[in-house]
């Protein structure tokens, strides 16, 4: 299942060589990030601290749920709060 | 939208019950952070740098050692070295080198009142009296206060390794910035350029510290076994714990960290300054040891919220429709990386549809403290931009500044520029409620001018645990890991009082330490209501459940045919007269029916929704002093639901008042030798009460779906506004746009005789 | 180890403000308590003040007044025929901090803290009060504007303090005033302060006016000059403006974190307008 990959700065330069949009097979955001880690090295372990994961316009804090194919996923950096 | 009347649906949510902690507070008898006291315990106190950069060639503490009752002295080498280390603490992560090195200096000192060494004596005054006995090499560098300064390419260089992350085209010479981040979509420029009204500027605004009256203050115990003990106030005892943890590179298991009550946080307590010290003063001394700061401590070492300078255009078109948008926003990092970056964009684009969209934030480091969160981080700064322009092109174009805002804002099911979509939001019915309020209509006197302000913030969820359990008596103890900051005890108490039919008084809210609960994220980020409160109402409903299936079992039914209400298991078996059993029976039997009656719930949730909120401010402008008065002012705000709407308003005034006192006179005053000249209340000018008038408020409820009340979360957007509602309503009593904060007398009176 | 010394006379306090050269006098303490917290001064002996029964209180003297030095600022307001006699006054020793300063503040504490900034002595040396101070030379009264050396300097010598603050009788037909310009209302230190004392004859011409200044020189400043342009005028506004350049012409503030030179320079002109107009009234009231 084709999932679209959107990272925003800084993950598109720091992993991703400036790319805009990626795409890969998988059913879960786990099977997500495991498929940038290949691309990228080093990535599962930002993923973890850092980042965020917007699927089709909502955050997902769930790695193991089931993510519809086609779906969008937005890498954004994490956001704390006051 | 369908009006909610709270009284009408719910027995206890939306009352306004006496909070749990009221006394304790009022009588004095509430333990703060600088109050703890462990057996055996002995004074630390921290030598601070008096330079704003300055290398650190050697420290000599052997002196201070030597003065009788002096019992460990500790400087930035006895950390360990933690490059490129960090820890997740679920909102965001902390990077432990820097956080180290922001404990204790260990090559260079970044700021003054930067921490560079610290004692632990049998008092006081012996551990002052040996700070003066440590010596310090210091080889004085060039600094930089200044922001802009700070940004340029041959301001001195804080962090020899720091490159530019997020850059598109990375470059490997040594730099101040240390992040940026861009967002482009349509031809913003062009936008613009052919937009029938446009507002623009560059606004700039110095750091304000987040005013807390209770200084940074703890208590810790490092036995010899390795354990560890830390008592402290902050804003989530599972965060000390993890940097704390992290910065001494010892097991979490091995710190056990017991919140304190906490005497103001607003974002400042979701850091630490001490505690790791203090472990390292106690391992040392073989004793607890208590570390404190002063009020000057925490100006000159504790976080601010950043500065920001930005150049702003946005543009709408003749029927009032934003065509574009153009910022560039350079953020206030302080000492170490992290000053909040990624918000300004976020709050950028989740107010308005805007068609284009050409933004790049970045923030830089300076010789300043390093930032820290202050109520909704980055987003007072970047919307006083957003809005004062947006004000000046609905007068451009001649329409009414709320209808203007009306005709642009995001409504549930647009996208943000982001790419996140808008749920259930309630930014509409805040400007409807607003345009409803009398406040507009009321006549203003001379020199008088009203202005108005929307503001955005976007809530978290994450990590949350909670525990229920029912006492012999049927009453119920809450148990959390979150600190109260805002009156968080009577929202669980109110909550499970609600779900589980039992009275607000039966229910005691706790507090616990990180041994008694599992894992939450800090109380911040405006989530705990929401978050926290849905794992107390899941605790509450698993023991539910749990009283239904024992209900069942001791009537021999099956579990359908038993419901739970009003307090109470009914049996619904048909031909059956098996009498209600009331929670406090079920508790009085729990050990004939399978044991205690308890259940402990963790959630991690990300489905918050975003506060809006909108803010009307009356003020007088004396002509000949420049000094502004509040005469009136209005929060309207979308909370979802409020559990207490006491505390709901609390927060939407405190957050009124701490946006006034940053529009119109705290500022950060740094000296020519780059030291920070106002480091006390008396001239870091927080507004007293006499300096407002009653603020009002006005709740707005659009429930959240995805809370079982439908809470939003209420604390942080109140502080958004205001400085753009001030700077609104000054423009409109004297004619003048001011882009700069504070609108203190000399500001506002230069504008008015013709300065800049 | 500091020494706390409770004297029940004059003399006593005078002897040991003398036999100890770090040795300080105690009033309210709203000043010299912070300051040692904050390491600023270390004295080795603190004399307090308050235990001798004649610097506590006010009385008449000499047809105006004698106020104790040790006497708080909130007590003031309990004379009536001191707040009606001398209304500037006592609203400049009432702005200082807060109700729970001003119970423990006092006008002499706050002349012999020698901030340029002080409230009540800007109004003090418009009304021409004096000090008597007692020393271990005896005693000498010594206009109020003399006091101040220079920020945090006083002329006192070693072991001689104030004991009284002596307001002359009030002319029938004269009013006082005091504003100062902070950023806040209140809790705040004067950016700049102007007392003004005015008296009337029966037409309203001006008779005789001091004007003086505060935290726009390194002590506060009596402007002869300002005084001098309301005098035998009507109190036009082309008297007012007069005053306004002399009292401009006499500033020499410094820029610092409190304002800057160009609008403490303003400020000191727009309060003595104000102040002037509140003297007037009051003078008129009283005439
Ligand atoms: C929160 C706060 C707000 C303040 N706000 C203001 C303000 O708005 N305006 C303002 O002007 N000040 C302000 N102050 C400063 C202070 O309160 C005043 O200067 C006050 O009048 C000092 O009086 P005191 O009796 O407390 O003086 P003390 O602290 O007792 O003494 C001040 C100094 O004078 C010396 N001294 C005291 N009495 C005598 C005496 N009889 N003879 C000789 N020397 C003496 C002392 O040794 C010391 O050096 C404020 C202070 C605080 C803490």
């Amino acid at each position: 299942m084709a999932i679209r990959v959107v990272p925003l700065a800084p993950v598109d330069s720091q992993f991703f060589g400036g790319r805009s949009e990626l795409v890969v097979e998988a059913g879960n955001l786990f099977a997500v990030i495991r498929a940038l880690e290949a691309i990228a090295p080093g990535f599962l372990k930002y993923a973890q601290t850092r980042a965020w994961f917007s699927v089709n316009g909502a955050i997902e804090g769930d790695w193991t749920a089931t993510i519809p194919p086609d779906s969008e996923v937005i890498i954004l950096p994490a956001i704390a709060g006051g | 939208m369908t009006e909610h009347n709270p009284l009408s649906q719910f027995r206890v949510v939306g009352t306004r019950p006496v909070r749990p902690d009221g006394i304790d507070k009022v009588t004095g008898k509430a333990i703060y952070g600088p109050d703890h006291v462990a057996p055996g315990m002995i004074h630390g106190a921290i030598l601070r740098s008096p330079h704003p950069h300055a290398r650190i060639r050697s420290i000599d503490t052997s002196k201070a050692l030597a003065l009788p009752g002096v019992k460990a002295a500790v400087t930035g080498q006895d950390l360990p070295h933690l490059p490129g280390k960090s820890v997740s603490l679920g909102e965001g992560e902390a990077d432990l080198a820097n956080l180290s090195c922001n404990c204790l200096a260990r090559d260079k000192a970044l700021y003054e009142g930067h921490a560079v060494a610290a004692v632990a004596a049998t008092s006081a005054s012996i551990a002052r009296e040996a700070l003066k006995l440590i010596t310090v090499d210091y080889e004085v560098l060039p600094h930089v206060i200044d922001l802009e300064d700070a940004a340029r390419d041959d301001a001195p260089i804080l962090h020899p390794d720091l490159r530019t992350q997020g850059a598109e085209e990375p470059s490997d010479k040594p730099t101040n910035i240390a992040f940026t981040f861009a967002l482009k979509q349509g031809d913003a420029a062009k936008a613009l350029d052919g937009a029938a009204a446009v507002a623009s500027g560059r606004f700039a605004m110095p750091p304000v510290h987040q005013g807390y009256i209770e200084p940074h203050a703890c208590v810790a115990s490092w036995n010899a076994d390795g354990q560890g003990q830390v008592w402290c106030s902050s804003q989530g005892p599972f965060m000390v714990r993890a940097v704390t943890a992290g910065v001494l590179d010892i097991p979490v298991s091995d710190v056990r960290v017991t919140p304190l009550e906490i005497g103001g946080g607003f974002g400042g307590k979701t850091t630490i300054y001490l505690e790791p010290v203090a472990m390292l003063l106690s391992r040392k001394a073989g004793r607890p040891v208590r570390l404190a700061m002063s009020r000057e401590d925490v100006f000159r070492a504790s976080g601010p919220a950043p500065g920001l300078v930005v150049d702003i255009r946005i543009g709408a078109d003749a029927e009032g429709n934003l065509v574009g948008i153009e910022a560039d926003m350079l953020y206030d990092a302080g000492a170490f990386p992290g000053g909040g970056t990624m918000l300004g964009p976020l709050v950028l684009s989740n107010m308005y549809r805007y068609p284009a969209v050409d933004i790049r934030t970045r923030d830089a480091v300076s010789n300043k403290p390093s930032v820290a969160a202050y109520r909704a981080p980055a987003a007072p700064q970047i919307t006083f931009a957003i809005e004062s322009c947006i004000d000046d092109i609905a007068a451009q174009l001649g329409m009414d500044p709320i209808a203007f805002r009306l005709k642009n804002a995001l409504r549930p099911g647009d996208t943000s520029a982001m790419g996140m979509e808008c749920g259930e939001i309630g930014f509409v019915e805040c400007l409807d409620s607003a345009n409803a309020q009398d406040h507009l209509k009321a006549p203003l006197g001379d020199n008088e001018g009203r202005g108005i302000a929307a503001g955005y913030w976007i809530n978290i969820g994450g990590a949350s645990s909670a525990s229920v359990s029912l006492a012999e008596d049927g009453s119920v103890a809450v148990v959390t890991g979150n600190p109260d900051i805002g009156g968080s005890r009577a929202s669980m108490a109110i909550m499970a009082s609600e779900r589980l039919g039992v009275p607000y008084e039966k229910v005691r809210p706790i507090i616990g330490d990180t041994a008694t609960i599992g894992y939450s994220v800090v109380t911040g980020g405006s989530r705990t209501t929401f978050a926290v409160g849905r794992a107390v109402v899941q605790a509450c409903d698993t023991i539910i459940a749990d009283m239904k299936k024992r209900a069942a079992n001791v009537w021999q039914v099956a579990e359908d045919d038993v419901e739970w209400r009003n307090g109470a298991v009914h049996c619904t078996a048909k031909g059956n007269d098996n009498a209600p059993m009331t929670i406090t029976e079920m508790a009085e039997n729990a050990n004939t029916t399978g044991g205690p009656i308890a259940a402990e719930v963790s959630i991690n949730p990300h489905d918050s929704l975003p506060a809006y909120g909108v803010h009307i401010c009356d003020v007088a402008v004396d002509p000949e002093t420049g000094h502004v008065s509040i005469k009136r002012y209005t929060v309207v705000q979308d909370v979802g639901r409020a559990i207490h709407p006491d505390y709901v308003e609390g927060q939407m005034q405190g957050g009124a008042v701490q946006g006034i006192g940053w529009a119109l006179n705290e500022a950060y005053i740094y000296n020519s030798k780059g030291c920070l000249d106002n480091p006390g209340f008396l001239d870091y000018r927080m507004p007293v009460a006499s300096d407002l008038p009653m603020i009002d408020t006005v709740i707005v409820e659009k429930p959240n779906p995805a809370h079982p009340y439908g809470v939003k979360g209420v604390g942080e957007v109140p502080i958004v506004p205001p400085l753009a509602a001030i700077g609104n309503a000054v423009k409109a009593a004297t004619g003048k746009r001011i882009r700069e904060l504070p609108m203190s007398p000399d500001r506002v009176f230069a504008a008015i005789n013709g300065g800049k | 180890m500091i020494a706390f010394h409770s004297p029940q006379t004059l003399e006593d306090a005078s002897a040991l403000l003398a036999a100890e050269p770090s040795a300080r006098p105690l009033s309210g303490g709203t000043d010299l308590l912070v300051q040692m917290r904050s390491g600023r001064v270390e004295p080795a002996a603190i004399v307090d003040l308050k235990q001798i029964p004649s610097m506590r209180g006010i009385r008449a003297h000499d047809g105006g007044f004698a106020i104790g030095a040790a006497t708080p600022c909130t007590a003031l307001l309990d004379d009536a025929a001191l707040c009606a006699a001398w209304p500037g006054v006592v609203e400049a020793a009432n702005l200082i901090g807060s109700v729970q300063v001003r119970n423990r503040a006092t006008m002499a504490g706050n002349l012999c803290n020698a901030s340029p900034a002080a409230d009540s002595v800007p109004a003090l040396i418009a009304a021409d009060a004096r000090a008597l101070v007692v020393g271990p030379a005896g005693e000498r009264e010594v206009p109020i504007a003399d006091i101040p050396a220079a920020p945090g300097k006083t002329n006192l010598a070693q072991g001689e303090f104030v004991a009284e603050i002596r307001l002359p009788a009030k002319s029938a037909s004269g009013g006082d005033a005091y504003l100062r310009s902070i950023p806040r209302t209140e809790m705040d230190i004067a950016v700049v302060g102007a007392g003004v004392s005015l008296v009337l004859d029966s037409s309203g011409t001006c008779t005789a006016a001091r004007v003086a200044l505060g935290a726009v020189a390194p002590t506060a400043l009596l402007v002869e000059e300002a005084g001098a342009a309301l005098v035998g005028t009507g109190l036009d506004d082309a008297a007012l403006d007069r005053m306004a350049d002399a009292v401009r012409a006499a500033c020499n503030p410094i820029n610092d974190k409190r304002g800057t030179v160009e609008y403490r320079t303003a400020m000191a002109a727009i309060l003595a307008k104000r102040a002037t107009r509140i003297a007037q009234s009051r003078a008129g009231a009283n005439s």
